[in-house]
């Protein structure tokens, strides 16, 4: 039987360790996932998701099952956490120029395109404006529906769909722009 | 069907890796605005793919997993057994109260430690020696001894003890036989003459012992200050 969120935190609450190890497991990748596209950073993302569970346990976790999920609740520290990092970091470091970065996985489907311009489209995700990464990000990253989306950026799924239409409109631009100097110079 | 109209079916399309159906497909044979964005979005759609891929096994390193259980752990334990907790011995917290340790039995030693009385301590002074203690005016030497009794000073009787801490100097002065007396010298009742001596005062300018010293200004003879 799938357990909910919400009542391995009431679980967790009372001191149950295994409660809050299964929550770990469970939302951990997710929210490190997130926090990675989001600052470009392997390091910021390490401390935004050990930090979300950090105030997920601390006493006075202002969490309330009546005004909405665990799992949004959680996401909405990550993003409030994201905002304070890359305030912290200024412009976005581009993912990968820092060798303590973990570079991208060599899978099939990688070797199959081209590196650079995936290199080229992770910091074209950085650069996006927050709205509209947040919507690339939990969309076609994360592969949230819009439902699951809105929900968790608070805002209606019509906004969602339209942002994410619009940061791709950019990110393919960009890629476009890259192909034809790259297609330019090549000639 | 016109080029805002399927906008949106294309992208979806193209996130959803689906056909595009086919009225989109129709129109984009005679559109190439709208076929360029179809093969961007196409484009974009594997790129995004492969971008989700490569970040789809990575997560936190297990330390910080490991940080979080033992933060639970400890913030879920029993009030006492938190106050006994094994960080208590902790590389750093042992060092830390051993410096605290060593450092209040030093201060404990030192505000114990007596007070160095050089010369004997006694109850009251007496009007005499007071007395004395005003005329001293003599020359002022650092030389102080070690061990006064040692280096033939006589404690003088009647005055009271050192302050923990107190400072003594030596006056070299001429004292009449009388003000020896009343310092306890015992003098020869015959003797009229000036004295050379050496008295040694505390900070409160009481004299604390004296010494009658070997050779007098006039030349004239010692006193015996041995026996007192």
């Amino acid at each position: 039987m799938h357990t909910t969120d919400e009542h391995l935190f009431r679980l967790m609450k009372k001191g149950d360790a295994q409660a809050f190890a299964a929550l770990y497991e469970r939302r951990e990748p997710a929210l490190y996932r997130y926090a990675l596209h989001m600052t470009g950073s392997a390091a910021a993302a390490e401390e935004v998701a050990q930090e979300v569970f950090v105030q997920l346990m601390a006493p006075n976790t202002r969490f309330d099952e009546a005004k909405g999920s665990l799992e949004g609740w959680m996401y909405g520290v990550a993003r409030n956490l994201v905002r304070v990092q890359r305030r912290k970091a200024g412009a976005p470091a581009p993912v990968g120029s820092d060798s303590s970065e973990p570079s991208f996985d060599p899978n099939v489907l990688g070797r199959m395109i081209d590196g650079e311009n995936l290199a080229a489209l992770r910091v074209a995700v950085t650069e996006l404006p927050d709205s509209y990464r947040e919507a690339v990000v939990l969309c076609d990253l994360e592969e949230r529906n819009y439902e699951e989306a809105a929900r968790m950026m608070g805002c209606p799924v019509g906004t969602i769909r339209s942002r994410l239409h619009r940061a791709r409109g950019l990110l393919a631009a960009k890629l476009k722009r890259l192909n034809t100097a790259a297609y330019a110079g090549s000639g | 069907m016109h080029c805002h109209e399927i906008a949106d079916r294309l992208i979806e399309s193209a996130r959803r890796e689906l056909d595009p159906g086919r009225v989109v497909r129709a129109h984009l044979q005679s559109c190439a605005t709208c076929r360029d964005r179809w093969d961007a979005e196409e484009s974009l759609s594997v790129y995004v793919k492969a971008l989700r891929f490569a970040a789809w096994e990575q997560r936190s390193s297990p330390e910080v997993r490991e940080t979080l259980m033992r933060k639970f752990a400890a913030q879920h334990r029993p009030v006492l057994a938190r106050w006994f907790t094994w960080s208590w011995f902790a590389p750093r917290g042992y060092w830390a109260l051993a410096a605290a340790a060593v450092l209040l039995i030093s201060i404990v030693a030192v505000s114990q430690k007596p007070a160095p009385r050089n010369v004997a301590a006694v109850s009251e002074p007496t009007s005499e020696v007071a007395a004395v203690s005003g005329d001293f005016s003599g020359d002022v030497s650092a030389d102080l001894p070690v061990d006064p009794e040692a280096e033939g000073f006589i404690a003088v009787p009647f005055v009271p003890p050192l302050a923990p801490g107190e400072m003594l100097r030596v006056e070299h002065r001429e004292l009449n036989p009388a003000a020896l007396a009343s310092l306890g010298v015992s003098v020869d009742p015959a003797w009229t003459t000036q004295l050379p001596a050496d008295v040694l005062l505390g900070e409160d300018g009481m004299p604390r012992a004296v010494r009658v010293s070997d050779t007098s200004s006039d030349g004239s003879a010692p006193a015996d200050g041995g026996s007192f």
